[in-house]
């Protein structure tokens, strides 16, 4: 039986000019995790990490360990699934203290791309050293997750007769929630003119259309239910997790990039946390295009396939709506720390700490995260009760 | 920095030697028949035994974007321009620069791959339309 719990909630150094690094970044987010659940450092007896794809382990990886001078670690290692890699360890976290392999488990992403003299689009380009069919990607000029995120954008538009104003909605709808959150990076109003004016990035996809990098560091605090109840601040039980990973071709019959793992994730979390669709009061999904959000309230349901545009348009994803998503402004105008963007916002939300931008119902929110191009799907159901009402 | 090249590695070297002399080849499955490119078993039935023959070099659109921003200078003269998922007619999808226009381009238009000798020794696939949308 799963019981689990997340106590502790720390968040870093989120900015647009140039920081500390990964590692100390990182460092210094589970400090404050452990600071805000009250524990003292010294408890900490797992540490999962997760770092950018573009990261090293020289960057960010086991090495954290002994930044933070943690001493006979019960649990460590460094995870990777992608954008799904902060839930995927949140997930791990979960069934190691719900079994007693660790007690107090942290889980941390931090990524540092800006540094002096190097742009956001500089820090995007940078490519893997690609070899073999790899390398055809970047020898013809397809850079970017913009790039990559542009080539399923435009089946979606073809498959669904998608406007160019649905996209404008989710990149509008989500400015909206980002100007209510005083950690958002971009917060002044965004009107669909704007949207539809900005110049393409990788057409159809335009500047508003895309996250920008961001330096910063996420950190969550993972303990039982009864190690919780003595800490400082409301804990947020994890209800449900599930996973789903299509595994599509890049052949023919193949979905890649709209089919989402995210309807077998559903259906394992669901199971597992005895709700259905109707019980969530709100979504933190993995936006890092406007494409993400569009397909993941599909594929949970949400939305009939090709509804999610009218269904953003007609104004129930925003403030006031009848269904809350990405509350804090997402990663595209929030602050695009991958997976654990939504995590964060998701706590927030249910700790009752989000200011003008809460949720009228918040007691169970549903939370993603979304890995590469729609490889790899994560999820949690997360509620400020132990079982689900 | 400078024009990113293709650059072959041990699975995919024989399609790129095969660019070289202006032909398109992939891997076929010798136990089902299956067509793929570039992986280590055989996506439909996981043999091993697979050779390498020649492809028609002709598929369809499958995806394709107008690049607008620069990332790479070496492709600064170029933008917009567009680079298309092209999948091939005997199953596998390839990724190259496709020289078109903003008007015509379209999912579905059949091409043919041109290989284009980005650097010294060093071909990639190009794609040419060669007709309109089939159903
Ligand atoms: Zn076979």
């Amino acid at each position: 039986m799963l019981d689990a719990t997340i106590v502790g909630l720390g968040l870093e150094g989120i900015t647009r000019e140039p920081t500390a690094s990964a590692r100390v970044l990182a460092a210094r987010a589970v400090l404050a995790a452990a600071a805000d659940a009250g524990l003292p450092c010294e408890s900490i007896d797992g540490l999962l990490v997760c770092r950018s794809g573009g990261a090293t382990e020289a960057d960010l990886g086991l090495e954290l360990q002994r930044t933070l001078s943690l001493r006979d670690l019960r649990l460590l290692q460094v995870s990777y699934a992608e954008g799904a890699s902060a839930i995927a360890n949140i997930q791990l976290a979960a069934m190691a203290v719900s079994h007693g392999m660790a007690s107090a488990v942290a889980c941390v992403f931090a990524d540092a791309p800006l540094t002096p003299g190097r742009t956001g689009r500089q820090a995007f380009a940078q490519r893997k050293a690609a070899a073999g069919l790899d390398s055809l990607r970047y020898a013809a000029g397809l850079f970017g997750g913009a790039g990559l995120f542009s080539l399923p954008t435009r089946r979606y538009i073809d498959r669904y007769g998608a406007s160019p104003e649905d996209f404008g909605a989710v990149a509008v709808t989500t400015r909206g929630w980002a100007g209510l959150n005083p950690l958002a990076t971009f917060r002044q109003p965004l009107t669909m003119e704007q949207y539809l004016a900005s110049k393409f990035i990788a057409e159809p996809l335009r500047l508003y259309d895309c996250a920008a990098p961001v330096n910063g560091a996420v950190a969550v605090i993972v303990t039982r239910s009864d190690r919780a109840a003595h800490l400082a601040r409301p804990p947020i039980h994890i209800l449900g997790m599930g996973q789903g990973h299509p595994g599509e071709l890049d052949q023919a019959g193949g979905d890649r990039g709209l089919h989402s793992g995210a309807a077998a994730a559903r259906a394992t979390a669901f199971r597992m946390a005895g709700v259905d669709l109707s019980d969530i009061d709100f979504c933190q999904f993995y936006d890092a295009f406007t494409l993400l959000t569009l397909t993941a309230l599909e594929a949970y349901g949400f939305c009939d396939p090709g509804e999610a545009g009218a269904f953003i348009r007609s104004g129930a994803t925003a403030p006031g709506g009848a269904l809350p998503v990405n509350t804090g402004g997402g990663h595209l105008s929030g602050f695009y720390l991958q997976g654990m963007t939504p995590v964060a916002e998701a706590v927030i939300q249910l700790r009752g700490d989000a200011g003008e931008r809460s949720c009228p119902r918040r007691d169970i929110g549903l939370v993603t995260n979304e890995g590469g191009q729609l490889d790899h799907h994560a999820n949690l159901v997360l509620s400020r009760q132990r079982r689900a009402a | 920095m400078t024009q990113p090249l293709p650059i072959a590695d041990e699975l995919s070297r024989p399609f790129f030697e095969a660019l070289c002399v202006g032909t398109v080849q992939l891997q076929a499955c010798n136990t089902c028949g299956a067509w793929q490119l570039g992986r280590e078993l055989c996506w439909k039935c996981r043999s091993e035994d697979l050779a390498w023959r020649p492809s028609g070099g002709r598929g369809r659109v499958h995806a394709f974007t107008w690049m607008h921003a620069v990332f790479s200078p070496a492709f600064a003269a170029l933008a917009p321009y567009a680079v298309a998922q092209v999948e091939l007619d005997e199953g596998p999808r390839l990724l190259g620069l496709i020289n078109a226009d903003a008007a015509t381009l379209k999912l579905g238009l059949r091409v043919k791959v041109v290989a284009v000798e980005m650097g010294p020794g060093a071909f990639a696939p190009v794609f040419e339309i060669v007709g309109e949308t089939e159903q």
